[in-house]
């Protein structure tokens, strides 16, 4: 299992510094960097927009008020995703008595949701959310199995585990779509 | 399609998807409606300031307990206040000091209204000691060492009083009864008084 892939960052640490000071600018375009990483991610997990906004926004509502306390601004990245984990977690939980988290149905509204490109988010949305976190961690953001176990609070052996699940599934899952390899050419050519 | 293909199929997905504007204005409001956290303490100084309160509430006479309890919070946000200060030492002119008794000393109540467990100074002296006995013709206060210094020490230790004379028969033995009945019957035979502010 290949376990490094091209970081993709979240913020940038001169940005986080000033944020960490106090600077109000300073953590308005921090808020402003991390918060498409914060709703795709939500929205991928808990599959449902407005729960997805909802919980991105607050998770950076935490981000903010811990700012403060981040000691490495190097590590700030990690840190986001863990406080986005938990605040998902937390969403989960609250929704899973009364509302069960199911994809929305209906027109499609990101360019990756097109009905005549394969649909990656059904793909994604067949795994089981601890799987997904962990796949998208490591396919989107590049972290290894032992960073990804940082920001989930998860053994190695087990991020190992679920990555390898993962992309089982999704193997398979793609290779069932006949018409996988143009899709994919289709997805990339609009990007 | 290999491992390589779908991670960056995926990546390349999911980075250009669309999402809605940051809403900067309603994380504000967000922020500002909720309540702003307690600071956050060291567990060092957590663990200093319950061991201080603990010691403080648990030989301190009930109308001690008030003054402690409602400096507790000054106690836990600024270590470095002079203890001597939250306690509400009351000075006593060592010159009103009148007899020794053991490890006692006699001042008269009506000086400064002392209680039981009234914290006193006396002196100039450094050390801060608590009354441990009152009664009509006036109030005595353990004259107890430093802690590690008494401890340390197996022999008996003769320590010149705050007020001239010598303190004698406070030794190791004594202070290990810190807390339990004390030889001494001549006082309540508690030795309670502990508070070494060097």
């Amino acid at each position: 299992m290949q376990e490094h892939q091209d970081r993709t960052a979240i913020a940038d640490v001169d940005v986080v510094l000033l944020a960490c000071r106090g600077d109000i600018a300073a953590q308005n375009e921090l808020i402003r960097l991390v918060w498409p990483h914060a709703y795709r991610m939500a929205r991928a997990i808990l599959q449902r927009r407005e729960i997805a906004q909802d919980v991105a926004q607050d998770a950076c509502v935490q981000m903010v008020r811990g700012l403060p306390v981040l000691r490495d601004a190097r590590a700030f990245d990690a840190w986001f995703i863990r406080i986005l984990w938990r605040t998902v977690a937390r969403a989960r939980r609250a929704h899973r008595d009364h509302d069960e988290l199911v994809p929305e149905s209906g027109q499609p509204v990101d360019p990756w949701l097109h009905d005549d490109l394969i649909d990656l988010r059904s793909a994604l949305a067949r795994l089981k959310a601890d799987f997904r976190i962990a796949f998208l961690l490591h396919a989107v953001y590049g972290y290894n199995s032992v960073e990804i176990g940082r920001a989930l609070g998860l053994p190695p052996p087990t991020v190992r585990f679920r990555l390898y699940r993962a992309k089982s599934i999704l193997r398979s899952i793609l290779a069932d779509q006949k018409t996988t390899q143009h899709s994919f050419k289709k997805v990339i050519a609009n990007v | 399609m290999n491992d390589v293909d779908i991670a960056a199929t995926f990546r390349t997905a999911f980075l250009s998807a669309e999402s809605p504007d940051a809403p900067v204005n309603s994380i504000r409001r967000r922020l500002a409606a909720q309540p702003q956290p307690r600071p956050r303490l060291s567990y060092k100084a957590l663990t200093v300031a319950l061991v201080l309160s603990t010691t403080g509430l648990a030989f301190a006479a009930p109308q001690s307990r008030a003054a402690i309890s409602a400096t507790g919070a000054a106690i836990i946000s600024s270590l470095n206040t002079d203890l001597r200060q939250l306690m509400n030492t009351v000075p006593i002119p060592a010159a009103q000091v009148s007899r020794e008794v053991g490890h006692q000393v006699n001042i008269p109540t009506d000086l400064v209204g002392l209680n039981r467990g009234s914290v006193v100074k006396i002196g100039d002296a450094p050390k801060i000691y608590r009354v441990n006995y009152t009664g009509k013709s006036g109030c005595s206060i353990d004259l107890t060492l430093t802690l590690e210094k008494t401890v340390a020490s197996k022999e008996p230790t003769f320590v010149p009083l705050p007020g001239g004379g010598t303190l004698f028969g406070a030794s190791a033995n004594d202070m290990s009864l810190l807390g339990s009945s004390h030889a001494c019957s001549d006082t309540s035979g508690f030795v309670k008084a502990f508070l070494a502010n060097q």
